[in-house]
């Protein structure tokens, strides 16, 4: 894996930590398509990381794919699949090191015969696969040095997000008392207190997160039967 | 019922003969509500299973749909995982040579599911029923109609399982 790249208007990171941010940021901003620049050793190289969710163990496939931080859109691609270097040939795109590609998710737009058949679990890093498509940006068309790649990477990892637990005639108070403790680690104190918030203001703001964690948390939440959501802050 | 630590992360779980017959009525009945398209519920029932990720209008924009849907096949998946654990506690109840008490030994992963799924039931009960706060705190014989007044004694006997396992959670000064 090649070291420390640049990428157009974003911090230094390493290919493997930029390949996450990159996908959490589109991912959180619902962006389609984006531009980045990728280097040889990334487009041949591979991004992989997988992250717990916040207050569990292990995280499972639901997990990974509801965080769609399991990246490795090179290495796992089936061994059929063309090489990026293939691609850009396909598409008529003088091969260089560091080309201005454009990650979309709009099948039709990709338009490449040589390209494999998209499956709807193409669809989306939050499938865990990341399965990028890559089309070349034309002359002209290169949208996207705009794009402000930082400020997706910063509302991606900012805790802009909170999440809300509603009140509920059914769930016991010592059970959503348990379900704080359990799911967000909470002592018995602040558990008490967001249960009680939660009773007698008829909601309570439980926790204030990145929006990956935000929908973990609603996740778990809901798991045990507690009315959750999530808003943006 | 009685549950007690028996190593950590080990608990024991002992029923009533009384007990158990009802605990594994009730686990049988959810079992089966696990096992249902979630398509064919009642829109109450679907709209537990499917979760709504934000009460916000306008969300939607942010990406949220996204998320919705993922959140609908995260708890898709929860009811599978929670059928299979629960299979598991009914065989060993089948093959369990001594039901009074009925003794079970469960982890505390087991354990975190099995309060769980127990308050699952309860949630779904009152969902159907369409049980009000009202009713949870009105005296059983004061709730005129049958079936309402069935449900409200469910949820009640399936909380006292939920504090017996959980023992006193909030915080007293």
């Amino acid at each position: 894996m090649s070291q420390v790249e640049s990428m157009r208007g974003a911090k230094i990171l390493t290919p493997r930590r930029r390949g996450i941010e990159v996908a959490v940021a589109l991912r959180a901003t619902g962006v389609s398509s984006s531009s980045v620049t990728l280097s040889e050793g990334e487009r041949n190289g591979c991004f992989t990381e997988t992250f717990g969710r916040a207050g569990v163990e292990g995280p499972s496939p639901t997990n990974q794919r509801a965080m769609g931080l399991k990246l490795s859109p090179f290495c796992e691609r089936p061994a059929d699949w063309p090489r990026m270097d293939q691609v850009e040939s396909v598409m008529g795109i003088p091969g260089n090191s560091n080309k201005v590609l454009r990650l979309r998710s709009d099948p039709a737009a990709s338009g490449k015969e040589n390209l494999p058949p998209r499956s709807a679990q193409d669809d989306g890093i939050l499938n865990g696969d990341a399965s990028w498509h890559f089309a070349a940006a034309k002359p002209g068309t290169e949208t996207s040095p705009d794009i402000d790649v930082e400020e997706k990477l910063k509302e991606a990892f900012s805790r802009g997000w909170s999440v809300l637990v509603w009140n509920d005639p059914v769930n016991l108070m010592d059970y959503v008392v348990y379900v704080f403790k359990t799911v967000l680690k909470m002592d018995e104190k602040d558990a008490s207190r967001h249960m009680w918030e939660v009773h007698q203001k008829g909601k309570s703001v439980v926790a204030r997160e990145t929006r990956e964690k935000s929908e973990l948390i609603v996740h778990r939440l809901r798991g045990f039967g507690l009315n959750a959501t999530m808003e943006q802050a | 019922m009685t549950s007690e630590a028996i190593s950590p992360g080990q608990w024991r779980l002992s029923f009533s003969e009384a007990e158990a017959d009802f605990l594994v009525a009730v686990l049988a009945r959810l079992g089966k509500h696990y096992q249902e398209d979630i398509a064919r519920m009642p829109p109450v029932l679907r709209a537990y299973w499917q979760g709504t990720i934000s009460r916000r209008q306008g969300d939607a924009p942010n990406g949220l749909k996204e998320s919705q849907e993922v959140l609908a096949e995260a708890r898709a998946e929860l009811r599978a995982e929670r059928l299979s654990l629960l299979e598991n506690w009914l065989r060993e109840y089948e093959l369990a040579e001594e039901r009074n008490p009925w003794q079970v030994e469960i982890s505390g992963a087991e354990r975190e599911e099995f309060v769980a799924m127990l308050n699952d039931r309860r949630m779904l009960l009152a969902l159907e029923s369409g049980i009000t706060e009202e009713d949870m705190e009105a005296d059983l014989s004061q709730i005129a109609h049958e079936g309402r007044r069935e449900s409200v004694w469910e949820i009640d006997r399936l909380g006292y399982f939920i504090l017996v396992m959980l023992g006193p959670q909030i915080y007293r000064p």
